[in-house]
């Protein structure tokens, strides 16, 4: 074979080879002459994982309502959190159907987004902008990204009200314009108290600043999603016909009467086999949170095996099981397919796409991008072999908006699953009791 | 820690005040119920900008080829780039319709890229894995952007073809899966050095692993984009319908023959205004390249209003300008709008949005996201007052694809200039000269 030059240039020598070994293959021909013209993902869909009956479960969660659609944002977390929440719901109170305004959360996670932002920028007004940190923080000052933990405080703070006081806005479905808004007021906030730190202010009157510009926040919230109701009129019929109805409930009533105990108390078990984080510690993310006076997101890190255990645990007692993962790996949207096979990739381009768990999270290849809730699984002699999962990318996609996982793809990008506390071995609950360990804004998980 | 949270938190007596303040003005509830409900740029669209806006200019180039169209890629450097040479082809050659292949530099951009990062990537592989420099080339290991050395760079080495010999491909319409494909091979390929370097490999030994995984970029890309023709036959009738025929040329001597820019000739120069870089001083920025043995970015900075002063001699002789700015900022596509009133935001927001260049630039606000082209200007007692613009968006956004550029917008947004010899004075060919100083690659230029 031909050399790279002496700089690692590549040669007309070189070139020539890899042209003409390419050329030799007439297979490449065939991969060329379809590649050129239309999208790689149904021209390498594996064939033999379509003719898979790949939708029946074994064991199925009942669940009436509707799958539902996060659209243009990326608040996942806060669909998957909602739909597995509505579910304990609708249970202990013998409803047909309910769900909870994400606009409403939205609201309070962006609002305690932002005041945790200009607190990280109070606290790191010494360093350079360009530090590694604040320049992340700059990127993305009160993102979309988030977590049940995160979800959660926002209930135990405000409250939660259903879907039907406080409806999705234009806003809700498509946060650009938000995030373009709001990201400018929060960097233009940071350079202003950047520079009177640098002008000798104190601490204290920095902070009093901050507390006017979260007035601003407020506004541009209010202004895009809508003003939160304080407290409002709510009525709704169970199974038997039978009609309930709340007035003047106030948002933290709400929640209080109508959050069962379950969703009180949740552990979040992930699987990180990175050298960095070792097994059976508690981990947490620097400042991937949104209220200060909240709780912070925290995971221990089990092997694969225990998280499928208590997936299989849960589903077994008939409920939901709230997980988060990589859906950009190994997905085809349109046919709802998660699995391990999904696309023919090495014979098409004539090389491997094989790495591994852990190099894919070390090596930028993987990272966690998505919530979901499973609603059931099919048992082979008492072992695993798919799992149903409940989307929220509304109903044109996968099986009316229900995914199938293979169990081969749940070993390879599944990230955390929230267990109940009620679920957990005494054992594995005094390993969560650890003090988190710290990682840096930029961990892939 | 308890006084800190207790200083930080937000109190509800915080957000009682909010709200009271927020119900006490009648046009933030306006505001509100139109916002929730619509499209945020077309309800603030400002509407006496609407009316007063004229897309007449007192100087305009003449030739006025079909609007090109990137699609979903970011490679509008290398569009905005090559429509402006195009414009020097037509002019030259009575041309009237014309377009360069972008199918055919994309494919050497992604392969030299991929070169270009491996080989850093070699030389990185006794660093950890979190290292930010590591992190950066593995964030995104093929990057769409660009700048004008690249399309240098390429041009010089492979030549130019037009577009009917090597037409678009899908994937050069969509260039996520080839960023994907190769990205994971990047990915994978650092590893594996990491492992070499460990067991204490020399330099020649990972050169050779290199050379195979390019031998698999090599493949899918040429998958995905086709194999680029050594020599074409090319035809074209001009304006006067006189016919033209070239047989068996090879792309350099397309370049030389129908474009024929001394590229090593031309020069950017860049406003970026901010504590870190000075006016009158050259700059790079560090990995942000595509060939390996290929010329860096460097750019002299200078204040946006001599940038203006060469814009408009330009324009006056009846040659384009290719610029780079902040498309991002204060601009609407459907109309074809960029100006600095283009939105009341103030209005319905009751809070400014008037961040300096520089406060914006350094806080991430705003970086160099969009290369065009200037082909015409307004000038008023030989002032520019708006400035015409070739997008690569095509003719379905603003009119038929041109776009217009109010001169304040050109103060507030515009980054950089590429100019020709000929319009470069002689202090700033002489400033051009001196050692650059290197900024990060994170650098809101690259």
């Amino acid at each position: 074979m031909a050399k790279s030059g002496s700089k690692g240039d590549l040669t007309p020598d070189l070139l020539k080879a890899f042209a003409s070994e390419t050329l030799s293959d007439p297979s490449f021909r065939i991969a060329m002459n379809a590649a050129t013209r239309s999208n790689l993902q149904e021209l390498v869909l594996n064939r033999e994982v379509l003719n898979l009956d790949a939708f029946k479960f074994s064991t199925e969660v009942e669940n009436k309502a509707e799958i539902t659609d996060q659209k243009r944002s990326g608040t996942c977390w806060m669909y998957a959190d909602v739909n597995w929440l509505r579910l304990q719901t609708m249970r202990a109170f013998n409803m047909e159907s309910v769900t909870f305004s994400h606009n409403w959360v939205m609201f309070f996670d962006k609002l305690e987004k932002a005041n945790l932002f200009l607190n990280a920028i109070i606290d790191s007004a010494d360093r350079d902008i360009e530090d590694r940190e604040i320049m992340h923080l700059l990127h993305s000052p009160a993102g979309d990204g988030g977590e049940w933990a995160l979800f959660w405080n926002v209930v135990e703070k405000y409250g939660l009200v259903p879907m039907d006081v406080m409806p999705d806005t234009a806003n809700k479905e498509n946060s650009r314009y938000l995030n373009t808004v709001l990201f400018y007021k929060l960097r233009e906030f940071a350079a202003e108290l950047r520079t009177m730190h640098a002008k000798g202010k104190s601490v204290e009157s920095l902070v009093r600043q901050k507390v006017k510009m979260m007035e601003v926040v407020y506004r541009i919230l209010a202004i895009f999603l809508g003003l939160p109701p304080e407290s409002f009129d709510w009525s709704w019929r169970d199974k038997d016909k039978k009609y309930h109805q709340e007035i003047g409930i106030t948002p933290r009533q709400f929640a209080k009467k109508y959050i069962p105990d379950i969703a009180r108390d949740m552990v979040c078990l992930a699987n990180s086999p990175l050298k960095r984080t070792p097994y059976e510690k508690v981990y947490t993310q620097r400042l991937f949170n949104n209220a200060v006076d909240g709780g912070i997101w925290k995971w221990l890190n089990m092997p694969m095996s225990v998280l499928k255990e208590y997936a299989l645990k849960i589903l077994k007692d008939d409920n939901h099981v709230l997980f988060g993962c990589d859906v950009l790996q190994e997905c085809h949207s349109k046919m709802g397919l998660l699995h391990h096979d999904v696309f023919d990739m090495d014979s098409f381009f004539k090389t491997t796409f094989n790495g591994d768990r852990t190099w894919r999270l070390d090596y930028g290849q993987s990272f966690y991008t998505h919530c979901m809730v499973l609603a059931g699984v099919e048992l082979v002699n008492e072992a695993p072999v798919r799992w149903k999962v409940e989307n929220s990318w509304g109903t044109e996609v996968g099986q009316k908006g229900v995914f199938t996982m293979s169990d081969p793809w749940f070993d390879e990008h599944m990230i955390v699953v929230w267990v109940p506390r009620k679920y957990l071995s005494e054992e594995h609950l005094k390993l969560a009791e650890q003090e988190p360990v710290e990682s840096p804004v930029w961990f892939p998980i | 820690m308890a006084k800190k949270t207790e200083r930080s938190a937000i109190k509800p007596e915080h957000i009682r005040k909010y709200r009271e303040k927020f119900l006490g003005d009648p046009s933030l509830r306006i505001a509100m119920n139109a916002v929730t409900r619509g499209n945020l740029q077309e309800i603030a669209l400002n509407r006496d900008l609407l009316n007063r806006n004229n897309w007449t200019f007192s100087h305009e180039i003449e030739e006025k080829p079909e609007i090109s169209d990137q699609k979903r890629s970011g490679t509008c450097w290398m569009f905005a780039e090559l429509n402006w040479l195009r414009l020097m082809t037509m002019k030259k050659f009575k041309i009237e319709k014309l377009e360069f292949s972008q199918n055919h530099l994309m494919f050497y951009d992604k392969l030299e890229k991929a070169n270009y990062y491996l080989e850093k990537l070699m030389d990185m592989a006794d660093r950890d894995i979190d290292d930010r420099h590591v992190r950066f080339i593995l964030d995104n290991p093929t990057p769409d952007g660009g700048e004008w050395h690249m399309l240098v760079n390429l041009i010089k080495k492979y030549g130019l073809m037009p577009k009917d010999v090597m037409p678009d491909t899908w994937n050069r319409e969509n260039s996520r899966f080839i960023n994907e494909l190769v990205g994971y091979k990047i990915r994978e390929a650092f590893a594996e050095m990491q492992r070499m370097k460990a067991k204490k490999a020399g330099k020649e030994k990972m050169r050779e692993y290199k050379t195979t995984v390019m031998a698999s970029i090599f493949r899918i890309l040429a998958t995905c984009m086709g194999v680029p023709p050594e020599t074409f036959d090319w035809s074209y009738r001009d304006k006067d319908k006189t016919y033209h025929q070239e047989a068996e040329i090879t792309p350099q001597q397309f370049y030389e023959k129908y474009v024929g820019l001394d590229l090593d000739e031309c020069y950017t120069l860049a406003s970026c205004p901010g504590t870190r870089t000075e006016f009158g001083k050259t700059y790079t920025i560090e990995l942000f390249g595509n060939m390996v043995g290929g010329i860096d970015w460097i750019w002299l900075n200078l204040p946006v209003k001599e940038l203006k002063k060469i814009a408009v001699k330009m324009l006056k002789k009846g040659d384009a300008v290719l610029y780079g700015c902040d498309v991002t900022q204060e601009s609407h596509t459907k109309e074809g709008l960029m100006a600095t009133d283009v939105y009341d935001l103030e209005m319905m927001f009751k809070t400014s949005f008037d961040m300096d260049k520089s406060t914006r630039l350094s806080t991430g606000q705003s970086r160099l996201t969009h290369s065009m082209v200037l082909t015409g200007v307004e000038l008023v007692n030989n002032k520019p007052v708006r400035w015409k613009v070739e997008n690569s968006w095509g003719s379905e956004v603003g009119k038929k694809g041109y776009f217009v550029m109010t001169d304040e917008w050109f103060d507030a947004h515009v980054l950089d200039l590429i100019v020709p010899k000929q319009y470069m004075p002689e202090k700033y060919l002489t400033q051009c000269k001196q050692k650059p100083v290197v900024l990060p690659p994170w650098h809101i230029m690259a």
